[in-house]
Protein backbone atom coordinates (compact mmCIF):
# COMPACT_ATOMS: atom_id res chain seq x y z
CA UNK A 1 0.00 0.00 0.00
CA UNK A 2 1.27 3.52 -1.01
CA UNK A 3 1.88 6.43 1.57
CA UNK A 4 -0.87 8.07 -0.08
CA UNK A 5 -2.85 5.49 -0.25
CA UNK A 6 -2.39 5.22 3.61
CA UNK A 7 -2.98 8.93 4.20
CA UNK A 8 -6.29 8.32 2.43
CA UNK A 9 -6.73 5.50 4.54
CA UNK A 10 -6.40 7.93 7.89
CA UNK A 11 -7.40 10.78 6.92
CA UNK A 12 -10.22 10.52 9.87
CA UNK A 13 -7.31 11.23 12.49
CA UNK A 14 -7.67 14.49 11.85
CA UNK A 15 -10.84 14.50 13.70
CA UNK A 16 -9.54 13.45 16.54
CA UNK A 17 -9.32 16.70 19.17
CA UNK A 18 -5.94 18.05 18.83
CA UNK A 19 -4.93 17.29 15.88
CA UNK A 20 -3.90 19.66 13.85
CA UNK A 21 -2.80 18.20 10.34
CA UNK A 22 -1.20 15.06 8.87
CA UNK A 23 1.08 14.83 6.35
CA UNK A 24 3.35 12.13 4.70
CA UNK A 25 6.93 12.30 5.37
CA UNK A 26 10.11 11.11 4.62
CA UNK A 27 9.01 7.47 4.42
CA UNK A 28 6.55 8.04 7.46
CA UNK A 29 3.40 9.53 8.51
CA UNK A 30 3.54 12.83 10.54
CA UNK A 31 0.52 13.43 12.90
CA UNK A 32 0.88 17.35 14.04
CA UNK A 33 -0.49 18.39 17.09
CA UNK A 34 -1.73 21.36 18.72
CA UNK A 35 0.07 20.73 21.99
CA UNK A 36 1.76 17.18 23.93
CA UNK A 37 -1.01 14.86 24.94
CA UNK A 38 -0.79 11.71 26.25
CA UNK A 39 -4.45 11.14 25.45
CA UNK A 40 -3.85 11.43 21.72
CA UNK A 41 -0.61 9.67 21.76
CA UNK A 42 -2.80 6.78 22.77
CA UNK A 43 -5.00 7.14 20.45
CA UNK A 44 -2.25 7.02 17.47
CA UNK A 45 -0.59 4.28 16.81
CA UNK A 46 3.46 4.28 16.36
CA UNK A 47 3.22 2.28 13.43
CA UNK A 48 0.73 1.54 10.13
CA UNK A 49 0.64 -0.72 7.69
CA UNK A 50 4.32 -0.27 7.47
CA UNK A 51 4.99 3.29 8.04
CA UNK A 52 6.21 4.77 11.21
CA UNK A 53 4.03 7.57 12.57
CA UNK A 54 5.84 10.57 14.08
CA UNK A 55 4.17 12.55 16.30
CA UNK A 56 5.18 16.48 16.08
CA UNK A 57 3.83 19.50 18.46
CA UNK A 58 3.05 22.02 15.88
CA UNK A 59 0.86 24.54 18.10
CA UNK A 60 -2.82 25.99 16.85
CA UNK A 61 -2.32 26.29 12.98
CA UNK A 62 -3.89 29.78 11.84
CA UNK A 63 -3.82 32.11 8.90
CA UNK A 64 -1.20 34.81 8.88
CA UNK B 1 -23.53 29.08 -8.02
CA UNK B 2 -20.46 30.15 -9.86
CA UNK B 3 -20.49 32.60 -13.16
CA UNK B 4 -19.85 30.40 -15.80
CA UNK B 5 -16.98 32.38 -18.25
CA UNK B 6 -15.62 31.87 -21.88
CA UNK B 7 -12.20 32.63 -23.50
CA UNK B 8 -11.71 35.34 -26.34
CA UNK B 9 -9.29 34.80 -28.74
CA UNK B 10 -7.39 37.32 -30.91
CA UNK B 11 -4.37 38.05 -28.60
CA UNK B 12 -2.49 35.07 -29.80
CA UNK B 13 -2.93 36.30 -33.23
CA UNK B 14 -1.99 39.82 -32.39
CA UNK B 15 1.50 39.07 -31.17
CA UNK B 16 2.27 36.54 -34.07
CA UNK B 17 2.05 40.04 -36.22
CA UNK B 18 3.28 42.28 -34.12
CA UNK B 19 6.52 40.55 -33.01
CA UNK B 20 9.11 43.44 -33.54
CA UNK B 21 7.30 45.87 -31.29
CA UNK B 22 6.79 43.82 -27.72
CA UNK B 23 6.48 47.48 -25.87
CA UNK B 24 3.63 48.43 -27.63
CA UNK B 25 1.89 45.10 -27.36
CA UNK B 26 1.88 45.24 -24.03
CA UNK B 27 1.10 48.57 -23.72
CA UNK B 28 -2.65 47.39 -25.75
CA UNK B 29 -3.22 45.14 -22.81
CA UNK B 30 -4.00 48.46 -20.88
CA UNK B 31 -7.39 48.71 -23.09
CA UNK B 32 -8.52 46.05 -20.61
CA UNK B 33 -11.14 43.23 -21.93
CA UNK B 34 -10.52 41.52 -24.95
CA UNK B 35 -12.86 44.26 -27.48
CA UNK B 36 -11.25 43.44 -31.22
CA UNK B 37 -13.03 47.01 -31.73
CA UNK B 38 -10.65 48.47 -30.02
CA UNK B 39 -7.71 46.68 -31.10
CA UNK B 40 -8.33 47.67 -34.40
CA UNK B 41 -8.38 51.36 -34.00
CA UNK B 42 -5.46 51.17 -31.75
CA UNK B 43 -3.05 49.29 -34.48
CA UNK B 44 -4.84 51.96 -37.60
CA UNK B 45 -3.64 54.53 -35.35
CA UNK B 46 -0.38 53.69 -34.29
CA UNK B 47 0.65 51.31 -37.57
CA UNK B 48 -1.25 52.72 -40.02
CA UNK B 49 -2.40 48.76 -40.77
CA UNK B 50 -5.95 49.23 -41.98
CA UNK B 51 -8.73 47.97 -40.06
CA UNK B 52 -9.58 45.29 -42.42
CA UNK B 53 -5.79 44.16 -42.53
CA UNK B 54 -6.28 43.75 -38.68
CA UNK B 55 -8.99 41.78 -38.92
CA UNK B 56 -7.99 39.38 -42.23
CA UNK B 57 -4.97 38.79 -39.45
CA UNK B 58 -6.82 38.18 -37.08
CA UNK B 59 -9.00 35.71 -39.17
CA UNK B 60 -6.48 33.74 -40.10
CA UNK B 61 -5.52 30.16 -39.01
CA UNK B 62 -7.43 27.16 -37.83
CA UNK B 63 -7.34 28.67 -33.99
CA UNK B 64 -10.11 31.33 -35.79
CA UNK B 65 -11.97 28.59 -37.09
CA UNK B 66 -12.32 26.77 -33.74
CA UNK B 67 -12.97 30.32 -32.15
CA UNK B 68 -16.23 30.14 -34.44
CA UNK B 69 -17.46 26.75 -33.45
CA UNK B 70 -16.53 27.73 -30.17
CA UNK B 71 -18.76 30.73 -30.48
CA UNK B 72 -21.97 29.05 -32.11
CA UNK B 73 -22.03 25.76 -30.01
CA UNK B 74 -20.82 27.71 -26.38
CA UNK B 75 -24.03 28.05 -25.14
CA UNK B 76 -25.02 24.73 -25.80
CA UNK B 77 -21.79 23.60 -23.75
CA UNK B 78 -22.24 25.81 -20.90
CA UNK B 79 -25.45 24.77 -20.37
CA UNK B 80 -24.25 21.60 -19.54
CA UNK B 81 -23.90 20.47 -16.16
CA UNK B 82 -20.65 20.72 -14.23
CA UNK B 83 -19.54 23.09 -17.16
CA UNK B 84 -17.91 26.47 -16.02
CA UNK B 85 -16.35 27.72 -18.88
CA UNK B 86 -15.41 27.06 -22.58
CA UNK B 87 -12.14 28.01 -24.14
CA UNK B 88 -10.12 27.55 -27.34
CA UNK B 89 -6.83 25.86 -27.19
CA UNK B 90 -4.86 22.26 -27.76
CA UNK B 91 -5.92 19.07 -27.24
CA UNK B 92 -4.14 17.62 -24.58
CA UNK B 93 -3.27 14.02 -24.73
CA UNK B 94 -1.97 11.71 -21.83
CA UNK B 95 -0.74 15.32 -20.43
CA UNK B 96 1.42 16.20 -23.33
CA UNK B 97 -0.11 18.97 -25.66
CA UNK B 98 -0.50 17.63 -28.97
CA UNK B 99 -0.57 20.96 -30.41
CA UNK B 100 -4.11 20.52 -32.13
CA UNK B 101 -6.37 23.04 -32.02
CA UNK B 102 -9.47 22.27 -29.99
CA UNK B 103 -12.33 23.43 -27.96
CA UNK B 104 -11.23 23.15 -24.61
CA UNK B 105 -14.39 22.88 -21.81
CA UNK B 106 -14.19 23.56 -18.01
CA UNK B 107 -15.34 21.32 -15.94
CA UNK B 108 -15.50 22.02 -12.16
CA UNK B 109 -14.83 18.41 -11.60
CA UNK B 110 -14.31 15.55 -13.82
CA UNK B 111 -17.10 12.49 -13.45
CA UNK B 112 -17.40 9.01 -14.28
CA UNK B 113 -19.45 8.61 -17.85
CA UNK B 114 -21.79 6.19 -16.56
CA UNK B 115 -23.08 9.06 -14.12
CA UNK B 116 -23.55 11.86 -16.46
CA UNK B 117 -26.86 12.29 -17.52
CA UNK B 118 -26.42 11.82 -21.79
CA UNK B 119 -27.44 15.23 -22.26
CA UNK B 120 -24.64 16.65 -20.52
CA UNK B 121 -22.00 14.69 -21.21
CA UNK B 122 -19.22 16.27 -23.62
CA UNK B 123 -19.65 15.46 -27.09
CA UNK B 124 -15.67 14.14 -28.50
CA UNK B 125 -16.12 16.80 -31.28
CA UNK B 126 -17.75 19.61 -32.46
CA UNK B 127 -18.23 20.33 -35.96
CA UNK B 128 -15.41 18.44 -36.78
CA UNK B 129 -12.79 19.80 -33.97
CA UNK B 130 -12.01 17.54 -30.82
CA UNK B 131 -12.94 19.22 -27.28
CA UNK B 132 -10.31 18.55 -24.19
CA UNK B 133 -12.08 18.18 -21.39
CA UNK B 134 -9.92 19.77 -17.92
CA UNK B 135 -11.25 19.94 -14.62
CA UNK B 136 -10.48 22.59 -12.87
CA UNK B 137 -12.27 23.08 -9.85
CA UNK B 138 -15.11 25.34 -8.79
CA UNK B 139 -14.10 29.08 -9.10
CA UNK B 140 -16.29 31.63 -7.95
CA UNK B 141 -16.45 35.27 -8.76
CA UNK B 142 -18.40 36.90 -6.56
CA UNK B 143 -19.66 37.50 -2.65
CA UNK B 144 -20.41 34.75 -0.15
CA UNK B 145 -21.93 35.63 3.27
CA UNK B 146 -20.75 38.24 5.56
CA UNK B 147 -18.01 37.29 7.64
CA UNK B 148 -16.84 38.46 10.83
CA UNK B 149 -13.63 40.36 9.93
CA UNK B 150 -10.24 38.83 10.55
CA UNK B 151 -8.11 40.30 13.33
CA UNK B 152 -4.58 39.78 13.17
CA UNK B 153 -1.60 40.13 14.99
CA UNK B 154 1.13 42.19 12.85
CA UNK B 155 4.40 42.67 13.94
CA UNK B 156 6.82 46.12 13.52
CA UNK B 157 9.21 44.82 10.17
CA UNK B 158 10.01 46.07 7.04
CA UNK B 159 8.31 45.89 3.34
CA UNK B 160 5.10 47.66 5.07
CA UNK B 161 5.99 51.03 2.46
CA UNK B 162 4.37 52.11 -0.65
CA UNK B 163 6.12 51.13 -3.84
CA UNK B 164 5.34 50.84 -7.50
CA UNK B 165 5.69 49.56 -9.18
CA UNK B 166 4.78 46.63 -6.71
CA UNK B 167 6.83 43.76 -6.13
CA UNK B 168 6.06 40.92 -4.55
CA UNK B 169 7.53 40.60 -0.60
CA UNK B 170 5.80 43.97 0.23
CA UNK B 171 2.12 45.10 2.03
CA UNK B 172 -0.86 44.75 0.20
CA UNK B 173 -4.48 44.20 1.31
CA UNK B 174 -7.88 44.53 0.54
CA UNK B 175 -9.16 47.58 2.01
CA UNK B 176 -10.94 46.06 4.87
CA UNK B 177 -8.59 43.77 5.73
CA UNK B 178 -5.67 44.54 8.03
CA UNK B 179 -1.93 43.38 5.97
CA UNK B 180 -0.61 40.73 4.08
CA UNK B 181 2.20 39.78 1.26
CA UNK B 182 1.86 39.84 -2.49
CA UNK B 183 3.65 36.63 -3.50
CA UNK B 184 4.46 38.35 -6.91
CA UNK B 185 2.41 39.24 -9.85
CA UNK B 186 1.21 37.29 -12.37
CA UNK B 187 -1.20 36.86 -16.14
CA UNK B 188 -3.76 34.88 -17.60
CA UNK B 189 -2.95 31.42 -18.50
CA UNK B 190 -4.01 31.67 -21.75
CA UNK B 191 -3.43 33.05 -24.44
CA UNK B 192 -0.09 31.52 -24.33
CA UNK B 193 1.97 32.36 -26.33
CA UNK B 194 0.20 35.34 -27.00
CA UNK B 195 -0.76 39.17 -25.24
CA UNK B 196 -2.17 38.50 -21.97
CA UNK B 197 -5.57 40.04 -21.19
CA UNK B 198 -4.44 41.12 -17.84
CA UNK B 199 -2.16 41.38 -15.37
CA UNK B 200 -2.13 40.65 -11.45
CA UNK B 201 -1.26 40.40 -8.06
CA UNK B 202 -1.30 37.31 -6.63
CA UNK B 203 -1.72 36.38 -2.84
CA UNK B 204 -4.33 34.75 -0.29
CA UNK B 205 -8.23 35.09 -0.52
CA UNK B 206 -8.02 36.13 3.39
CA UNK B 207 -5.76 38.76 1.98
CA UNK B 208 -7.08 39.94 -1.32
CA UNK B 209 -10.83 39.04 -0.67
CA UNK B 210 -11.26 38.92 2.82
CA UNK B 211 -12.17 35.70 3.36
CA UNK B 212 -14.69 35.92 1.21
CA UNK B 213 -16.07 38.71 2.04
CA UNK B 214 -15.49 41.16 -0.64
CA UNK B 215 -16.83 42.07 -3.91
CA UNK B 216 -15.40 41.76 -7.49
CA UNK B 217 -13.91 45.12 -8.02
CA UNK B 218 -12.84 45.83 -4.54
CA UNK B 219 -10.39 48.41 -4.12
CA UNK B 220 -6.70 46.60 -2.51
CA UNK B 221 -4.18 48.58 -1.15
CA UNK B 222 -0.65 48.46 -1.12
CA UNK B 223 0.73 49.02 1.65
CA UNK B 224 -2.23 47.01 3.30
CA UNK B 225 -4.57 49.44 5.52
CA UNK B 226 -2.61 48.17 8.64
CA UNK B 227 0.26 49.99 7.57
CA UNK B 228 -0.94 52.88 6.36
CA UNK B 229 -2.81 52.21 3.02
CA UNK B 230 -5.40 54.09 2.11
CA UNK B 231 -8.45 54.92 -0.35
CA UNK B 232 -8.27 56.11 -3.20
CA UNK B 233 -4.02 57.23 -2.82
CA UNK B 234 -3.04 53.47 -2.44
CA UNK B 235 -4.95 51.36 -4.64
CA UNK B 236 -2.63 49.08 -6.67
CA UNK B 237 -5.42 46.87 -7.96
CA UNK B 238 -9.65 45.59 -7.89
CA UNK B 239 -10.27 42.49 -7.08
CA UNK B 240 -10.63 39.97 -10.04
CA UNK B 241 -10.89 36.42 -8.94
CA UNK B 242 -10.73 34.23 -5.75
CA UNK B 243 -11.22 30.66 -4.99
CA UNK B 244 -13.73 30.93 -1.62
CA UNK B 245 -12.85 28.90 1.59
CA UNK B 246 -15.41 26.59 1.89
CA UNK B 247 -15.72 26.31 5.96
CA UNK B 248 -16.25 23.68 8.15
CA UNK B 249 -19.93 22.69 9.60
CA UNK B 250 -20.63 20.12 11.91
CA UNK B 251 -20.93 17.38 9.80
CA UNK B 252 -19.55 18.75 6.88
CA UNK B 253 -15.69 19.28 6.31
CA UNK B 254 -15.19 19.69 2.57
CA UNK B 255 -11.24 19.82 1.32
CA UNK B 256 -9.95 23.30 0.43
CA UNK B 257 -7.04 23.32 -2.12
CA UNK B 258 -6.05 27.12 -1.89
CA UNK B 259 -6.67 30.24 -0.12
CA UNK B 260 -5.80 32.16 -3.20
CA UNK B 261 -6.70 35.23 -5.11
CA UNK B 262 -5.80 37.91 -7.61
CA UNK B 263 -6.48 41.39 -8.10
CA UNK B 264 -5.97 43.19 -11.46
CA UNK B 265 -3.71 46.22 -11.64
CA UNK B 266 -1.89 48.40 -14.41
CA UNK B 267 0.98 46.53 -15.87
CA UNK B 268 3.19 49.61 -15.54
CA UNK B 269 2.37 49.28 -11.60
CA UNK B 270 3.22 45.50 -11.27
CA UNK B 271 6.47 43.82 -11.36
CA UNK B 272 6.82 40.04 -11.01
CA UNK B 273 10.43 40.55 -9.14
CA UNK B 274 9.98 39.27 -5.57
CA UNK B 275 12.18 41.45 -3.02
CA UNK B 276 15.65 39.32 -2.07
CA UNK B 277 14.86 36.58 -3.84
CA UNK B 278 14.17 37.84 -7.50
CA UNK B 279 12.31 36.38 -10.62
CA UNK B 280 10.66 32.85 -10.40
CA UNK B 281 12.47 31.00 -13.02
CA UNK B 282 10.30 28.01 -12.91
CA UNK B 283 7.23 26.14 -11.23
CA UNK B 284 8.63 23.49 -9.46
CA UNK B 285 5.86 20.76 -9.42
CA UNK B 286 7.90 17.83 -7.41
CA UNK B 287 9.27 19.19 -4.16
CA UNK B 288 10.23 16.53 -1.91
CA UNK B 289 10.21 16.31 1.74
CA UNK B 290 13.88 17.76 3.13
CA UNK B 291 14.27 20.44 0.27
CA UNK B 292 14.99 24.04 1.45
CA UNK B 293 12.92 27.10 0.44
CA UNK B 294 12.28 30.78 0.81
CA UNK B 295 10.04 33.28 0.81
CA UNK B 296 10.07 36.92 1.46
CA UNK B 297 7.23 38.37 3.23
CA UNK B 298 5.52 41.38 4.86
CA UNK B 299 6.20 40.72 8.55
CA UNK B 300 9.36 38.44 8.71
CA UNK B 301 11.26 39.48 5.69
CA UNK B 302 13.33 36.78 4.05
CA UNK B 303 13.60 33.64 5.84
CA UNK B 304 13.87 30.01 4.65
CA UNK B 305 12.43 26.57 5.72
CA UNK B 306 12.65 23.54 5.17
CA UNK B 307 10.03 21.21 3.78
CA UNK B 308 9.23 18.52 6.08
CA UNK B 309 5.45 17.19 4.61
CA UNK B 310 4.04 16.49 1.62
CA UNK B 311 -0.26 16.07 1.01
CA UNK B 312 -1.13 17.09 4.57
CA UNK B 313 -4.08 17.45 5.67
CA UNK B 314 -4.54 20.52 7.81
CA UNK B 315 -7.47 22.16 9.94
CA UNK B 316 -6.66 26.38 9.86
CA UNK B 317 -8.49 28.58 12.16
CA UNK B 318 -9.76 31.66 10.28
CA UNK B 319 -10.44 33.51 13.58
CA UNK B 320 -14.49 34.04 15.09
CA UNK B 321 -14.34 30.08 15.32
CA UNK B 322 -14.26 29.41 11.49
CA UNK B 323 -12.41 26.50 10.46
CA UNK B 324 -11.46 25.60 6.82
CA UNK B 325 -10.12 22.16 6.08
CA UNK B 326 -6.73 21.90 3.24
CA UNK B 327 -5.77 18.93 1.90
CA UNK B 328 -2.87 18.24 -0.37
CA UNK B 329 -0.81 20.82 1.46
CA UNK B 330 2.99 21.62 1.85
CA UNK B 331 4.58 21.90 5.81
CA UNK B 332 7.43 23.26 6.31
CA UNK B 333 9.31 24.41 9.20
CA UNK B 334 8.35 27.83 10.91
CA UNK B 335 9.33 30.63 8.64
CA UNK B 336 6.51 32.84 8.79
CA UNK B 337 4.39 34.85 11.09
CA UNK B 338 0.96 36.75 11.09
CA UNK B 339 1.24 39.47 7.89
CA UNK B 340 3.22 36.66 5.59
CA UNK B 341 0.25 35.66 3.94
CA UNK B 342 0.49 35.28 0.49
CA UNK B 343 3.94 34.98 0.11
CA UNK B 344 5.60 33.08 -2.59
CA UNK B 345 7.09 30.17 -1.39
CA UNK B 346 10.38 29.22 -4.15
CA UNK B 347 12.47 26.28 -4.03
CA UNK B 348 16.54 27.91 -3.65
CA UNK B 349 16.85 28.29 -7.84
CA UNK B 350 13.96 30.51 -7.72
CA UNK B 351 11.56 27.64 -8.67
CA UNK B 352 7.89 28.27 -7.28
CA UNK B 353 6.85 25.78 -4.90
CA UNK B 354 3.64 27.19 -2.94
CA UNK B 355 1.64 29.97 -1.59
CA UNK B 356 2.21 30.69 1.88
CA UNK B 357 -1.26 30.96 4.02
CA UNK B 358 -1.59 29.66 7.51
CA UNK B 359 1.16 28.44 9.82
CA UNK B 360 2.09 28.28 13.81
CA UNK B 361 5.55 29.10 15.99
CA UNK B 362 6.48 25.62 14.70
CA UNK B 363 5.29 25.02 11.15
CA UNK B 364 4.25 26.75 8.34
CA UNK B 365 1.75 25.78 5.49
CA UNK B 366 1.84 26.22 1.81
CA UNK B 367 -0.99 25.64 -1.43
CA UNK B 368 0.50 24.01 -3.81
CA UNK B 369 1.30 26.16 -6.87
CA UNK B 370 -0.09 23.73 -9.36
CA UNK B 371 -3.39 23.77 -7.49
CA UNK B 372 -3.02 27.90 -7.14
CA UNK B 373 -1.99 28.35 -11.10
CA UNK B 374 -4.94 25.89 -12.17
CA UNK B 375 -7.93 27.41 -10.17
CA UNK B 376 -7.16 30.87 -10.51
CA UNK B 377 -5.92 29.98 -14.09
CA UNK B 378 -3.45 32.19 -13.75
CA UNK B 379 0.33 31.66 -14.88
CA UNK B 380 3.44 33.18 -13.07
CA UNK B 381 6.33 31.55 -15.36
CA UNK B 382 7.66 32.26 -18.48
Amino acid sequence: MSIQEVLKEIRYWIDIEGVEAIGEGENCIIVFISAENEEIRKKIPTEYKGYPVKIEVSGIISTQ
Amino acid sequence: MNSKWVFHIGYATIALIMPGHPSEIISLTAFGSSSLLIIDIFYYLRYKISKKEVKMAILEGDYLKVAKVQEDNEEMLLAKENVVGVGTGHKIKDGKDTGEPSIVVFVSQKIDKALIKPNDLIPETVEKFKTDVIETGEIFAGTEGIEEKKEEEIGVEVLRQRIRPAKGGFSVGHYKITAGTIATCVYDLYPFPGIPPKYYILSNNHVLANSNDAKIGDPILQPGPYDGGSVPKDIIARLSRFVPIKFMKPGYAPCNYVDAAIAEGNFHELDREIYWIGYVKQVNSRPKVGDLVEKTGRTTNFTTGRIIALNATVNVNYGGGRVARFCRQIMTTCMSGPGDSGSLVCDIKEGAVGLLFAGSAKVTVINSILYVQSLLHIRLHP
